[in-house]
């Protein structure tokens, strides 16, 4: 065989490993691995795994029966973890007196101040009034007087 | 191994929509390329995911298939174009482990000797030594040494010259055994097992 055949031959077709290295890489690598079998899923996304309509309706009550499960159960689980954390001791509770009660608080009394105020100004004219008609009356009692006592010791004439 | 005439027969029932054909199709190509995709990505998930794809691909376009070619060289191409695509969206983190495990699945628990320790530190050896080449040099070790592919068929499916396709695997041999060779423990496995 001349050097240009064996070449050709050599390209055309697997040549033999020459060295141990290559028989080790041939040996090793030609091991296939466990390769999962893909045929169903293929298949199925080129339309040949077509089922039945009754199958298909099974199959999508069922799958939203599973959904709705899912669901209920992490609703259930969620509210079983509110409860369990609020009675255990760590819960946070809200302290008696909260933000609204204590806004509340503070009108009410913020109202009875200025309802006060609008009492003792509501009375404040009546007030001024009665000094001045007894200061009549003490003024008039005081004329009587000074005439009675002026009576005695000087007489006018 | 189908032979050429069977696939092309099958090719035929396949565009003519037997399931029975694709069935055998999927069957005949998929654990050569899952074989290739997990060395080449390094991950059992991307692997599964570029292979599912690439079958569905092909099997979509039969029509515009060429009986000049092998039905593998097409589904390869495919399959590493959209490789391709998985690397350029974001690269796969090679996993040795995950590729070695899923090598070694198909031991049976009695197998587990001496020997196949030996066995197992090559494997691991030579998954570093992959990990260590670009991504063009690995594709070519594979497809020569995993799938026994000619070097005219290989220079084909890459667009390059076959003297070109030589030196980048004869490169890749000498690197894959440089980075052996550099770490001593692994040096000395390797010396026990090259002997």
């Amino acid at each position: 065989m001349n050097h240009a055949s064996r070449r050709h031959n050599q390209s055309t077709h697997r040549q033999k490993p020459t060295t141990s290295f290559e028989s080790i890489l041939d040996c090793e690598l030609r091991q296939t691995p466990a390769a999962p079998d893909l045929t169903r899923s293929i298949m199925g996304q080129l339309g040949y795994m077509r089922c039945s309509p009754a199958v298909v309706r099974r199959r999508r009550v069922r799958r939203w029966a599973n959904r709705g499960l899912l669901a209920a159960a992490m609703t259930v689980t969620m509210l079983f973890g509110i409860q369990m954390h609020n009675a255990s001791s760590q819960a946070r509770r809200p302290l008696e007196i909260t933000i609204p009660t204590a806004v509340s608080n503070d009108f009410r009394q913020h109202q009875d101040r200025v309802q006060h105020v609008i009492r003792a100004i509501l009375e404040l004219p009546a007030r001024m009034e009665t000094p001045e008609s007894d200061d009549d009356e003490n003024a008039s009692h005081l004329d009587e007087e000074v005439i009675r006592s002026a009576v005695a010791p000087v007489r006018w004439v | 191994m189908i032979s050429r005439s069977d696939e092309h027969a099958l090719i035929r029932r396949a565009k003519a929509g037997d399931g029975e054909a694709v069935a055998a199709l999927i069957r005949a190509h998929q654990e050569a390329l899952y074989a290739f995709m997990l060395r080449m990505s390094g991950r059992p998930d991307v692997a599964e995911d570029i292979v599912q794809e690439a079958f569905v691909r092909v099997l979509k376009n039969l029509d515009r298939f060429d009986s000049n070619f092998r039905f593998s060289t097409w589904v390869f191409t495919i399959a590493k174009r959209l490789y391709v695509n998985v690397l350029q969206k974001q690269r796969p983190i090679y996993d040795s482990d995950a590729v070695g495990m899923h090598i070694g699945l198909g031991q049976t628990p009695g197998a587990i000797s001496a020997d196949s320790e030996a066995r197992d530190n090559m494997r691991s050896l030579l998954d570093v030594a992959l990990e260590g080449l670009s991504d063009q040099q690995r594709e070519i070790v594979l497809l020569f040494h995993q799938q026994s592919w000619p070097i005219t068929e290989i220079a084909l499916h890459l667009d390059m010259p076959e003297g070109t396709v030589k030196s980048h695997l004869h490169r890749a041999r000498k690197r894959m055994k440089r980075i052996i060779e550099s770490n001593p423990v692994t040096h000395l496995q390797a010396q026990e097992a090259w002997q």
